[in-house]
């Protein structure tokens, strides 16, 4: 019969139909749908069908093409704000080298300004990660790495911010540790990272512990500290970017809410992990931890063999 | 005295680094691109060279840097490259930095340091 479609070629046509609809389902449009038909009725939902897929993958392509604008604009902008901020940075540096003849008032402002300027580099370093980690533009220079030698360096340019808070700090790393393979410079920064949020966190005359054992194929490293916490419903979304949990927002410490967004991103590309408990969770406690501490733990666990790794 | 140049586009960084430098002991020569910077290396054959990257003019700081290495006269000069341009290190030490520093990131006092430790 002419004109007239048969359950059997509606079935074909579905058929053909369903994955185009399962992709589009998860933000692909493939717009290749087959119109042919006999059926004129039929024939014009294909098409429009086909409308539809190919208006959707446009506009998600300039959606894109936008997304990826922003991420520049702001790296640039970003960059831009160095150059100022380095300036500002530097004449402080420059001016309190005169110390000794300046009033303590004056002294003072240029603590505070000193401080406030380095608030602002740290943010505008983290937003310019972040805006290379979404543009795909980080580069990881992968080396053999010794992880204690990166903490024991990290301890020791942190002593004068522990002694000044009167923190008990305990390091303890396992004998022979095998080398890490990662970025260097990276890793200094993600641990660099987690030791400040523990010392930013945890109050005058607490704890924190800092260890370093071989597990499996990992160098584990974890970072306890009697500090805050953070609230159990809530670690989920704590290496979201710009999360911060509302007792560190409450506390009214600064911070960007990047920084473990970006460690998940290194560890991740490194074929390591990132795990965080509040307080220490049993299961991944270590041999050779001294005792729990009821604040935050993070751990880092860094591969010990060089993979293919992007 | 040792004579460091410095090649700056921007003139308060440029400030910076005399008052810096000369603090320390060092004699400074500025330069504000990368045009004036290369005869002033070969005439005045400094002991140092402090380069930014972006730089006014046709030729950048990797010019300059590449020049100054390929040059007989002043190829064994140490170039500290000091830029707030990132992931540029290793461009830089390929063609023969001594060191890289990202501005905002280091502070003067070290830089002044890392210049005497390479005289």
């Amino acid at each position: 019969m002419d004109g007239e479609t048969n359950n059997s070629e509606l079935e074909k046509k579905l058929e053909q139909l369903r994955p185009l609809f399962e992709k589009a389902d998860t933000g692909v449009f493939d717009c290749c749908v087959d119109t042919s038909t006999s059926d004129p009725v039929l024939k014009e939902i294909l098409e429009g069908i086909a409308t539809i897929l190919s208006a959707a993958d446009k506009k998600l392509g300039a959606l894109q093409d936008s997304e990826k604008m922003k991420e520049e604009f702001l790296a640039l902008a970003a960059h831009q704000l160095r150059s100022p901020l380095s300036i500002m940075r530097w004449d402080m540096e420059l001016l309190s080298n005169y110390e000794d003849h300046l009033p303590t008032e004056i002294i003072q402002k240029i603590e505070v300004l000193s401080k406030n300027n380095k608030k602002m580099i740290n943010l505008v370093n983290d937003i310019l990660t972040v805006s290379k980690i979404n543009l795909d533009k980080i580069i990881h220079h992968i080396e053999a790495v010794d992880a204690k030698a990166v903490l024991e360096k990290i301890l020791q340019e942190l002593q004068s911010v522990i002694k000044a808070k009167e923190l008990n700090i305990e390091f303890l790393a396992e004998e022979n540790l095998p080398q890490v393979y990662v970025d260097l410079e990276k890793l200094q920064d993600v641990l660099m990272n987690l030791i400040e949020n523990s010392i930013k966190f945890t109050p005058a005359l607490g704890q924190i512990q800092v260890s370093a054992s071989k597990r499996d194929e990992s160098v584990l490293i974890e970072v306890s500290d009697s500090g805050i916490g953070i609230p159990k419903d809530e670690l989920p979304n704590l290496t979201q970017k710009f999360f911060r949990a509302t007792n560190a927002v409450e506390g009214q410490s600064s911070g960007t809410g990047l920084g473990l967004f970006i460690a998940k991103e290194y560890l991740t590309a490194w074929g390591g992990k990132l795990m965080v408990e509040s307080p220490a969770n049993e299961k991944f406690q270590e041999k050779i931890r001294i005792k729990d501490l009821p604040g935050t733990t993070v751990y880092v666990s860094l591969p010990i063999k060089g993979g293919d790794h992007k | 005295m040792k004579k460091v140049l410095v090649v700056e586009d921007d003139e308060d960084t440029q400030k910076i680094y005399q008052q810096a430098f000369t603090q320390a002991g060092f004699q400074t020569i500025p330069a504000f691109d990368a045009e004036s910077a290369l005869p002033l290396a070969l005439n005045q054959l400094p002991d140092l060279i402090v380069l930014d990257i972006m730089l006014p003019g046709k030729l950048n700081g990797f010019d300059v840097l590449e020049q100054i290495k390929k040059s007989e006269e002043t190829a064994k000069i140490p170039v500290l490259v000091l830029t707030n341009l990132e992931s540029e290190k290793k461009v830089a030490m390929d063609i023969g930095a001594a060191d890289y520093f990202i501005k905002a990131n280091t502070s003067i006092n070290d830089v002044v340091e890392r210049a005497k430790q390479l005289v």
